[in-house]
């Protein structure tokens, strides 16, 4: 079993928060977006509580995702680094897949279109990858700055996250003679109350015509070929560390003690 | 008269420096300057409208094609207003002509974030 968190900590001093989370939930991969932490004291931190060593995964350039990970540098081969930071990941004992982390950019400064185009390029890079090394075991997790339903995540020529695990089952689609593949995105379904756990991992009251109040832009989306790995309860927004609700009294994300996005976390078995 | 050109003096035009040659350039020194240990790319994408998309990267041959995205410019059909997102730091730079689009270019490629970024590449290339 492979563990991954993720965390949009809003440059927020977080470093007991997630240690904590690290320890209490045996996490393999940390993601962090958005973060000013030291890695050194955050990585000391860890280390201190965890039973296995920490770092951060090569090539430790830094960059808007950091990646830090309990397996040894060996099993870490690093792709690419930017907006999208992509590891191809050879675990001692089970299938090797690729880790795509990302933190798109935000809508305070693109329109749907250029969102659209950004996960266009993101699509084109992840399957470039994917054919360099020759499978499409592949985890994208990340902000994406847009709801499961919004045309970059949705579109064909996007990222291609379909609701429906019997669908994207089949692998991919054609349109227009061009052959499209599938990414499974779990994260419709934890959108909403009715849903176990919070109604999303970040809320914004736009005051606008179309106000969603909140939105699930941190996702984890599961090609294919690594869905045996995955099962649908695999998948957690987290709301509490100890003692420290991240939920406001007013039932949104709580901005002074925590992020304003709530960390997810999912595990793989691998 | 339907076999005269009415393109007018096409060959005194003159041989516009567009924002994929800069990078092209910038590219092409960083490969000289590493002695080819590292390598610059530019990968160039066209959208719909006309609007470019280029892309530089530091890439490292020996650490198993790794690249870094460090920047990406966009442009429409004109070249010019274009817009600059610097990689690392997030952040968009408009640009009105080639000279502020020079400049830009300069402040990110020259930061201390690039720099560690190219040792840090260097180093482990070699290691």
């Amino acid at each position: 079993m492979i563990k991954f968190l993720y965390w949009n900590i809003n440059k927020k001093p977080l470093t007991e928060l997630i240690t904590q989370l690290a320890y209490k939930h045996d996490i393999d991969f940390l993601i962090l977006a958005e973060s000013k932490l030291d890695s050194a004291h955050l990585l000391k931190l860890i280390n201190s509580k965890v039973d296995s060593f920490f770092s951060e995964a090569p090539p430790r350039l830094g960059g808007p995702v950091k990646i830090y990970s309990r397996l040894d540098d060996q099993f870490i081969r690093p792709k690419e680094d930017g907006r999208i930071a992509i590891r191809h990941i050879k675990p001692p004992i089970g299938v090797d897949f690729i880790l795509v982390a990302v933190h798109l950019p935000s809508k305070l400064y693109r329109q749907a279109g250029d969102q659209a185009d950004t996960c266009r390029r993101m699509s084109e890079t992840i399957e470039e990858i994917e054919s360099q090394i020759g499978h499409t075991r592949t985890l994208l997790i990340g902000d994406m700055n847009m709801n499961p339903f919004e045309e970059g995540m949705i579109c064909a020529t996007g990222v291609h996250g379909i609701s429906d695990r019997m669908t994207a089952a089949k692998g991919s689609r054609e349109v227009e003679g061009q052959k499209y593949k599938f990414f499974y995105n779990p994260m419709w379904s934890y959108l909403g109350d009715i849903s176990a756990g919070p109604p999303g991992t970040y809320f914004y009251n736009s005051g606008g015509d179309i106000n969603f109040y909140w939105n699930i832009f941190d996702q984890v989306l599961i090609r294919p070929e690594l869905l045996s790995t995955f099962s649908n309860d695999s998948i957690q927004i987290i709301t509490k560390v100890g003692q420290v609700s991240l939920i406001s009294e007013l039932g949104r994300p709580n901005r002074s003690d925590g992020s304003d996005h709530l960390p997810i976390l999912l595990s793989l078995k691998i | 008269m339907a076999d005269e050109s009415m393109w007018g003096n096409l060959e005194s035009l003159p041989i516009i420096e567009t924002p994929a040659i800069i990078l092209k350039k910038q590219a092409s020194i960083l490969t000289d300057i590493t002695k080819n240990v590292l390598r610059g790319y530019v990968k160039i994408d066209s959208g719909e409208g006309g609007e470019m998309y280029i892309q530089l990267y530091i890439l490292a041959p020996s650490l198993g094609e790794y690249r870094y995205a460090v920047l990406s410019v966009s442009h429409g059909v004109n070249m010019y207003p274009a817009s600059v997102i610097d990689n690392i730091k997030g952040e968009k730079f408009n640009c009105d002509n080639k000279d502020t689009l020079l400049n830009v270019l300069k402040l990110i490629l020259s930061s201390k974030e690039i720099r560690n970024i190219v040792a840090s590449l260097i180093s482990q290339s070699k290691a």
